[in-house]
């Protein structure tokens, strides 16, 4: 009975959100956007993660439910899992994806018809691709509390198109 | 249909003890001086005991009832409340408890609660801390009849969670779950007689 959605489209869902939330919607207000992009992710987070922790047993502790993230959770959205785990085994943990599914197809290269010196440009172009991945952001937010698990989650591009994701756990 | 006969003299002391006995339904009247006085009612049949679920409760990760929705006719919307309160204690004390078990919990007996029927109370808790809590009436009830149960029922619970609509930690107001759900008991109802 599952319905089927092509990849596409949902890119072109995430893409449109984004730019309605951050053009139209919050224009003056790019932190008011961000935090509302984040809100939807989380509850999708929410949903999703009771959907797919329906056949396993409990989690034991937090490291078990992030494991989950990368491996099940991670495979069940985007059709792969997380690459690289670390931790500093005090309540932060990096998630870092080398090639993330809804970064792939930007270009990370800085529109020419920006005025201004290219470090300028460069930053801008960081910042409107940064606005793409609060949603991810908020959806481990979400699945990670449902779990029993409040934390903050952010993340770090610094290398296109990886893409790391820092979860602090709040104690 | 008798019930009950009680004579009560001008200083004597009564005690009535109402008893099931072979399955038949047995007084006793304690006379103050050692005397007793037993009336057997044998032609009361007690009801066709199919199992019956009695009642089905969804509980939140804070103790918050999401759904709850009894199948008797007779309802005691209280009463069950109060059972299914009362089998929330037992929950945290095996969750809390360092033994390992799956997700799935079997509660037995919650004591006669009342001297005619006998409820039997399972629980399922998920990972994300929701309870399902299921009332039952009493028979050999199997383990695989339970568990077969609350897996259809976390399904319909998954999908009516992802109703956008949906508010969590708020109630389930959604009429489709209530059909889905009142399927799930009626299938398996019907199932297991004798």
């Amino acid at each position: 009975m599952a319905r089927e959605v092509s990849e596409s489209c949902m890119d072109s869902l995430l893409t449109e959100i984004v730019s309605s939330y951050c053009n139209v919607l919050y224009a003056a207000k790019p932190e008011l956007a961000a935090r509302r992009i984040e809100a939807i992710g989380y509850q999708v987070g929410h949903q999703l993660s009771e959907r797919y922790t329906m056949e396993r047993p409990r989690f034991s502790d937090h490291l078990e439910a992030i494991k989950f993230i990368c491996k099940d959770f991670w495979s069940e959205l985007f059709k792969k899992q997380i690459d690289n785990l670390k931790t500093n085994h005090r309540g932060t943990f990096v998630l870092q994806d080398d090639k993330f599914a809804w970064l792939s197809r930007m270009s990370g290269e800085p529109s020419t018809e920006t005025r201004g010196s290219a470090q300028e440009a460069g930053n801008k172009a960081a910042e409107t691709t940064g606005m793409h991945l609060y949603f991810p952001c908020g959806i481990i937010r979400g699945a990670l509390s449902n779990l029993g698990i409040p934390c903050a989650v952010s993340a770090d591009i610094s290398n296109l198109p990886a893409c790391s994701f820092v979860i602090r756990i709040k104690v | 249909m008798i019930v009950c006969i009680a004579v009560v003299g001008h200083q004597t002391e009564l005690k009535i003890l109402m008893e099931k006995k072979r399955g038949k339904w047995v007084f006793s009247f304690v006379h103050s001086k050692v005397k007793s006085y037993s009336i057997s009612i044998s032609g009361i049949k007690p009801r066709a005991r199919e199992k019956m679920i009695v009642c089905i409760a969804v509980v939140g990760h804070q103790n918050n009832p999401l759904y709850i929705q009894s199948f008797t006719e007779a309802d005691d919307a209280l009463k069950l409340h109060h059972i299914v309160h009362c089998s929330l204690d037992v929950v945290d004390e095996r969750v809390n408890n360092p033994k390992k078990s799956g997700p799935m919990l079997n509660e037995t007996f919650l004591g006669l609660l009342y001297p005619t029927e006998n409820y039997k109370v399972y629980g399922y808790l998920t990972n994300t801390k929701v309870k399902f809590i299921l009332v039952t009436t009493d028979l050999d009830v199997r383990d695989a009849d339970v568990r077969n149960f609350f897996r259809r029922f976390h399904s319909a619970y998954l999908d009516a969670v992802s109703n956008p609509f949906h508010v969590p930690g708020k109630k389930i107001t959604s009429k489709t779950f209530a059909e889905r759900v009142t399927n799930i008991v009626k299938s398996v109802s019907f199932h297991t007689t004798g």
